[in-house]
Order: structure tokens, then sequence, then C-alpha cells
């Protein structure tokens, strides 16, 4: 039998392991896995920023490189960035004269682009920019409680929401000017129903360019964009100007009024379905598909809401 | 290990713990320091990679490797 006991040591305060034995965020590395026969057992004391790992077996193994152990560490959502080290330690040799080196690594925090990550069971996230230019994030469809997450504008570059399973949601609200960075709004909902709201203070422009593959596309804000995936209705409100702009050469375009004061853009482009738009409170709606190829309405409904197509493309 | 006369699951429980963190079973004595039994070969080396990238809010997998080729 031949077994070996590594060490790592991480900083408590920039990131976090899942404690106990057996932690969740270890797991036994390619190499020996694929080798069969080796046995892991694992302690993390996240308090401290210890993690323990013990490998033995019976088996012989013929050679090789590889991971023995990947370990994932968890960045808080209000970290800072920098480099974070990660010391990789043990016994200097064993009896039989060989000598054991170990070699530490690191983790280079990114505070820039932070990521909200969802569960599997109904998320929903709303987001706005403060008159202080902060951009903060809450936990629910309002700005009420306390933010999850926030920071000042300027010093992010994108903000990411990967909201998994479930019927989520995402409200964009421009009350107080765009919370979008220069980067934009990344939003991957997963599967289920989920959805993506945008409220406007009367002033905003926007413009939804659905994608090529149903459920994804942009919503276009200012110079930057809410990048989407997985999300089958959309609203948008309070808007001065709301463009519709279609990814094919080809369309299908109905034009409904689901309910008093809202109109619905859905259809297909080029085949594909996109999903639908719903609209109010907007000045105007332009709609701006490919020349020559659009047509009307199939099932129009009996008061749609005024639609004109623009001149040029925003 | 745990005195009730018979090598039984709770033992290996027990031994697992102390392997991972020794004070958490202080029944069982310290072995001596190093390693147990020999890797053939090379000599063994444990590393992590530098500059794994993160973002805030996200999660890294960082693998704990064997640089050079491990044989037993």
């Amino acid at each position: 039998m031949i077994g070996f006991n590594t060490n790592v040591e991480y900083n408590t305060a920039m990131l976090d392991v899942a404690s106990g034995f057996g932690s969740s965020d270890i797991t036994m590395g390619s190499l020996f896995a694929s080798a069969g026969g080796w046995t892991m057992l694992s302690y993390v004391d996240d308090a401290t920023g210890h993690i323990g790992l013990s490998f033995f077996t019976t088996t012989p193994m013929t050679g090789g490189t590889g991971s023995i152990a990947d370990v994932r560490f968890h960045l808080p959502l209000n970290g800072s960035s920098g480099s974070v080290g990660l010391d990789v330690n043990g016994a200097a040799g064993s009896e039989t004269g060989l000598v054991y080196t170990y070699s530490d690594g690191s983790i280079d925090i990114d505070a820039s682009t932070p990521s909200i990550v969802g569960t599997d069971g109904n998320d929903s996230y709303y987001i706005r920019r403060t008159a202080y230019d902060m951009v903060e994030v809450y936990a629910g469809t309002s700005a009420s409680g306390t933010p999850i997450y926030s920071a000042l504008l300027a010093s992010i570059s994108s903000v990411s929401f990967d909201t998994g399973a479930g019927d989520d949601q995402l409200i964009v609200d421009l009350a107080n000017g765009t919370p979008l960075p220069s980067a934009g709004i990344s939003y991957s909902a997963g599967i289920d129903n989920d959805s993506l709201t945008l409220t406007g203070n009367g002033s905003s422009n926007a413009a939804y360019m659905p994608g090529a593959s149903s459920g994804s596309g942009n919503f276009a804000i200012g110079a930057s964009a809410i990048a989407f995936a997985g999300v089958e209705p959309v609203s948008a409100s309070g808007l001065s100007s709301l463009v519709v702009v279609t990814p094919g050469a080809s369309d299908v375009i109905q034009l409904t009024t689901p309910q008093a004061g809202k109109g619905r853009v859905s259809g297909t482009s080029d085949g594909a379905a996109f999903s639908p738009l719903t609209f109010f409170a907007c000045g105007e709606v332009l709609l701006d598909t490919p020349p020559m190829t659009e047509q009307p309405a199939t099932t129009p409904s009996p008061s749609p809401p005024e639609i004109s197509r623009p001149s040029s493309t925003p | 290990m745990n005195s009730n006369g018979v090598l039984d699951g709770l033992d290996a429980s027990w031994l697992a713990q102390k392997s991972l963190f020794a004070p958490s079973r202080p029944e069982i004595p310290n072995i001596p320091a190093g390693p147990i039994g020999s890797f053939a070969g090379f000599d063994p080396n444990f590393a992590m990679p530098q500059h794994v990238h993160g973002s805030v809010g996200s999660s890294v997998i960082v693998p704990l490797v064997s640089p050079t080729a491990l044989k037993v």
C-alpha cells in the first residue's frame, strides 16, 4: 500500500471552500480517477483556510502526469481584485529517500467582472443605477432590503447573471440612467421559463435585437447592451424610443395586444421563433425588418399599438 | 481502535478522520512524520497552477497536479 498527504492553505478573506470531511468542493482528479484503485479523503476547515488531502492505493500505477484532485474555490461577490496565493505543502520526503516538492498556485481575482450565480430554483434579480453612479443588484424584484452587490459603475466593465434552472427573472431599471457597464450585462437564464424586463424613465432609447437562435439576443441601451440567452418573455416600458430589429432575411411578424395599453411583437425570423416582446408606455415603437420580405401580421388583434417603421437603423 | 474488540466501520471512519485532521481523533497516536510507502522513480512534485483567473461571485476549479510522472 502506498499513500501520501498533501495540504493546501488559502486566504479565507478572499476564497471559500465548503467545510468538512468529504467536502463537496473537492473531487478526485483525472489522473487518479482514470488510473483506478485510488482512494481520496479530504478535510476542509474554511475557518482557517486549510485543506487536507489524503490519498492511498494498493494497486500499482504505471505512471502519468495530471490532476490528482480538483478543488473548487468560491470567490465572494463583494471581493476585491488581486492575486491570492494557494500554499501547497506536505512532508519533505519519504523513508525511502525520495524528496517531495511542492509548488504553490494562485488565483487572480477580477472584481471588474462580477458574476451573480443563481440556483436551480426560481431566481429574481433587480439591477439599477443609483443617483451616485453606483450599480446595485438586489435579490428580488425591487430595490428593497440590502443589495447583494454594489460597486461604482465606472469600476466595473461587465456584470453577468447565470441563473441556472427554474423560472428566473432579471429586471433592469433605467430610472436613474443606465446601469449597464461598458461591456454590458450577460444574462444566461438557463432552462425553464425565464424573463427579462426593462423599465425606463421615459427618456431612454433601446433596441431589441433577437438572435438567430430562439431565446437569445441583445437589448441595446446607449452604447452598451444586455446579451441574453434562454429568455422567453421580454418586456420593456418607459422608453422614449424602442426599436425591434429582426436578425434574419425573412420575417413573419405578429403584432397583438395582450391587454389594454400593451403591445406585443412576436413571430419568426428566417423560420426561427424569437422571444416575444411586450411593451407599454413607450414614446414610439419602430419595427426594423429587412426590406422586401416583411409580411403583414397574420392575426392582428383588434387594436394593436401603433407601430411605425424607422427610416434607418439606430 | 474504538476499544470494542473488533475491527469495524467505526474504526475505519476514525482512521480516516485522523489522517485528515489529527486533533479530531486524540484516541489514535500520531504517526511519524513523512509519507507512508513510496513512489517509484522520480521524486514526486505536487503543484497548483498560478494566475488562475476568476471573477468575483463565481467559482473556479483549481487542479492539484503532478507535473512529474507518478509511478507506484
